[in-house]
C-alpha cells in the first residue's frame, strides 16, 4: 500500500494545525492568561492588544483565554461524540458486513433512514426530547453519526470478507470474531481513520452549530458556538469578538479536512 | 409505469413511519407535558382538568390515529405558548424558509455548475492549478454558515452598509424589498454548499474524462468543448442529480440556522424557540413539514434520475 516514505503534505499539514490547537486547548485545562469567566467592567470591549491576544468581551471577559476553554469543550464534545459514533459504527459494520442476512438488511435500511435527513434536523429532535446540555448533545450526535460510520465499515468488510487470507484462516478454524477483528479490521482501518477524521469534523460544526442556536452548552461554560452568538450583538462595536472563536473553528475544521484528504489520498 | 407504482408506494409507506416515529418520539418525553404547561405548583384537579381537555387521558394509539387524521388535514393542534393554531403561526412562516430554501438552490446551481466545469476542464488533475483550487474549496469548506453570516452581516452590512442588518420586510408588505434582504441568508447557505458541490461536480466529471467513449469522441475528432459539453457533462450529470437531494436536505438544515443569524422569522427561527420554551405541538409540525419537504424532494430526484438514465429502472446497476 505504501509506495513512498515520504509524509503526504496534507497530513503534515493538517497535523501541525491539529496538533497546535489540542495543545492549546489541553493547556487551557490547567492555564490560561486570565481567568475565563472573571468578569471586569473596566476592561470592556478592548481590541485586540499584546495584552489582550483576541481583544475583551461584553463583560470585559479575555477571549483569548475562553476561546482556549471553548477549544477544550468543542474538542471534548466531538471526540467523544466520533468515539461513540465510531465504535458503535465499526462494530456494526463488521457484524453486519461479516454475516449479511436479514439482521444486515434491517440495520442498513434504518442506517438509510437516518442518513437521509441532516444531522442537525435529528439532533433538534432528540434535544427537544431531551432537554439541552453538553451530555444531551453527546449522547445525541453520537447516535446520529452511528449509520456513516457503520456503512464505511460495512463495505469495506464485504470486500475483504471473501479474500483468499480471509478465507484461509477461516478454514483453519479462526473463530468469526477474530477474523473481523483481527484479521479484516487492520485492513480497512485506513479507510476507518479517514472516515474518523471527517466524522470530527461533522460533530465539531453541529456541536457549534447548536450551541451558537443556545441549546449546547449552557452558560456561563465557553464553546466557540455560544461565543459566536453573544459576538454577533456587538458586531458593530466589537467585531474583533466575533474573529476570535469563529477564526479558531475554520482552523480546526481546516485541519481535519486536510488530515482525512491526505490520509485518504496516502493509503491508496 | 411498475417502477413508479413502487416508488409511489414506498413514498406513502415511509410518509406514514415518519409520522408514527414524529409523534411517538414526543410521547416519550420525561416529565408531564401537561405540568410543563401549568407550573408545578397546579391541583390535581386542574392537571385532570387539563387533561381531559387535551384528551391526554384517551389510550395512546387512539390520539396518534386522531392526531394523524387532523394532520393530514393540516391541523396540528394548539400552540402551548402562543395559544394560537400551529397551522395558523406556520402559515406566514413557511413561505419564507420555502424561499430561502428555493433562492438558496437556485444560487448553488448557479455558482457551482460554471465553477465545477471550469475545475473539471482543468488540463492536469493533481498539478498545481488543481492543487490551489483544491485547498481554496477545502478552506471554504471549513467555515460554518453562521460565521460566515456573521462574516457576511459584519463586512456587507455594517462596513459597506449594502443592507439594513436585522431589518428583516415581510413579504407581504413588500415584496422586492423581502427578496433584497433574503438575497444575503440565501448566498450565505448557498457558499458554503457550493463548495461541496463544485468539488462533487469536479470528481464526477474527471471520472466521466477518462471513459472509453471520451477516446472516441476525441479520434473522430470532436474539440475538448463538445466533448465537454456534448458527452462528458451528460454522464457526469447523473450522480449530481442524486446528489441535489441531499443538498436539499442541507439546505434545509442551513436555513435553520442562517434564519437565526440574520433574524429572518421562518420556521427555523420559529423551531428553536419552540424547542428552548418547550412548545412541543409547534415542535412536532415544524419537524414534520421539513422532513416531508426532505423525502417528497428526494423522490422527485429519484424520478429525475430515473429519466436521466434509464438504466435504474430496468434494474441495471
Amino acid at each position: 500500500m505504501r509506495k513512498n516514505k515520504k509524509i503526504d503534505s496534507f497530513i503534515l499539514a493538517g497535523g501541525l494545525i491539529i496538533v497546535i490547537l489540542m495543545l492549546l486547548s489541553l493547556i487551557g485545562f490547567f492555564y490560561t492568561p486570565y481567568e475565563p469567566n472573571k468578569m471586569d467592567a473596566a476592561s470592556k470591549f478592548l481590541a485586540p492588544s499584546l495584552k489582550h491576544f483576541m481583544g475583551t468581551d461584553h463583560f470585559g471577559r479575555d477571549i483569548f483565554s475562553r476561546v482556549m476553554k471553548g477549544l477544550g469543550t468543542t474538542a471534548t464534545v466531538g471526540l467523544s461524540i466520533v468515539v461513540i459514533s465510531g465504535t458503535a459504527g465499526a462494530i456494526l459494520g463488521l457484524l453486519t458486513g461479516y454475516f449479511g442476512g436479514i439482521a444486515d438488511e434491517i440495520i442498513m435500511r434504518i442506517c438509510d433512514m437516518i442518513n437521509g435527513f441532516p444531522s442537525i434536523l435529528l439532533a433538534l429532535v432528540f434535544i427537544s426530547v431531551l432537554g439541552s446540555g453538553i451530555t444531551n448533545v453527546i449522547l445525541a450526535l453520537g447516535i446520529i453519526y452511528i449509520p456513516s460510520f457503520t456503512r464505511i465499515v460495512r463495505s469495506e468488510t464485504i470486500k475483504y470478507r471473501n479474500y483468499d487470507f480471509v478465507k484461509s484462516a477461516r478454514l483453519m478454524g479462526v473463530g468469526s470474531i477474530r477474523i473481523m477483528f483481527v484479521h479484516i479490521f487492520p485492513n480497512i482501518f485506513s479507510t476507518f481513520l479517514a472516515s474518523v477524521t471527517v466524522g470530527i469534523n461533522n460533530a465539531i460544526l453541529a456541536e457549534a452549530g447548536m450551541s451558537y442556536l443556545g441549546i449546547g452548552v449552557n452558560p456561563p461554560a465557553a464553546s466557540l458556538g455560544s461565543m459566536l452568538s453573544d459576538a454577533q450583538a456587538y458586531l458593530q462595536s466589537a467585531p474583533w469578538y466575533a474573529l476570535g472563536p469563529g477564526l479558531t473553528i475554520i482552523l480546526m475544521i481546516l485541519g481535519f479536512s486536510l488530515l482525512s484528504e491526505g490520509i485518504r489520498r496516502s493509503s491508496c | 409505469m411498475k417502477f413508479y407504482l413502487k416508488k409511489i408506494f414506498t413514498l406513502i409507506i415511509t410518509l406514514f413511519i415518519i409520522s408514527g416515529i414524529t409523534f411517538f418520539v414526543f410521547e416519550i418525553i420525561p416529565g408531564d407535558r401537561v405540568l410543563n404547561v401549568l407550573g408545578t405548583d397546579a391541583t390535581p384537579e386542574m392537571v385532570e382538568a387539563m387533561r381531559e381537555e387535551l384528551g391526554l387521558n384517551r389510550p395512546v394509539t387512539v390520539r396518534y390515529a386522531d392526531w394523524l387524521k387532523d394532520a393530514v388535514k393540516g391541523d396540528f393542534g394548539t400552540s402551548y405558548n402562543y395559544s394560537v393554531e400551529v397551522s395558523s403561526l406556520l402559515k406566514d412562516k413557511l413561505p419564507v424558509t420555502l424561499t430561502l430554501a428555493a433562492m438558496s438552490l437556485i444560487l448553488i446551481i448557479f455558482i457551482s455548475f460554471p465553477l465545477g466545469i471550469l475545475w473539471a476542464s482543468v488540463k492536469k488533475p493533481g498539478g498545481r492549478k488543481d492543487t490551489i483550487v483544491g485547498i481554496l474549496s477545502q478552506i471554504i469548506m471549513s467555515i460554518p454558515s453562521f460565521f460566515l453570516g456573521i462574516i457576511i452581516i459584519w463586512v456587507l452590512g455594517i462596513i459597506l452598509k449594502v443592507f439594513a442588518p436585522g431589518g428583516y420586510i415581510s413579504y407581504s408588505k413588500d415584496m422586492t424589498g423581502f427578496i433584497k434582504y433574503m438575497f444575503f441568508p440565501a448566498v450565505t447557505i448557498a457558499i458554503s454548499k457550493s463548495a461541496q458541490v463544485v468539488r462533487f461536480l469536479r470528481n464526477s466529471l474527471i471520472k466521466e474524462k477518462k471513459a472509453d467513449y471520451v477516446r472516441t469522441a476525441y479520434s473522430k475528432g470532436a474539440t475538448p468543448k463538445k466533448v465537454m459539453y456534448g458527452h462528458v457533462l451528460r454522464n457526469g450529470m447523473i450522480p449530481v442529480v442524486t446528489f441535489l437531494g441531499t443538498i436539499v436536505a442541507d439546505v434545509m438544515a442551513g436555513s435553520i440556522v442562517v434564519e437565526q443569524v440574520y433574524s429572518v422569522p421562518g420556521i427555523g427561527r420559529l423551531l428553536i424557540t419552540s424547542i428552548s420554551t418547550r412548545d412541543f405541538p409547534v415542535v412536532q409540525a415544524i419537524i414534520l413539514y421539513i422532513v416531508f419537504i426532505i423525502i417528497i424532494v428526494n423522490f422527485v430526484v429519484d424520478m429525475l434520475y430515473q429519466l436521466l438514465d434509464p438504466r435504474i429502472s430496468q434494474g441495471h446497476r
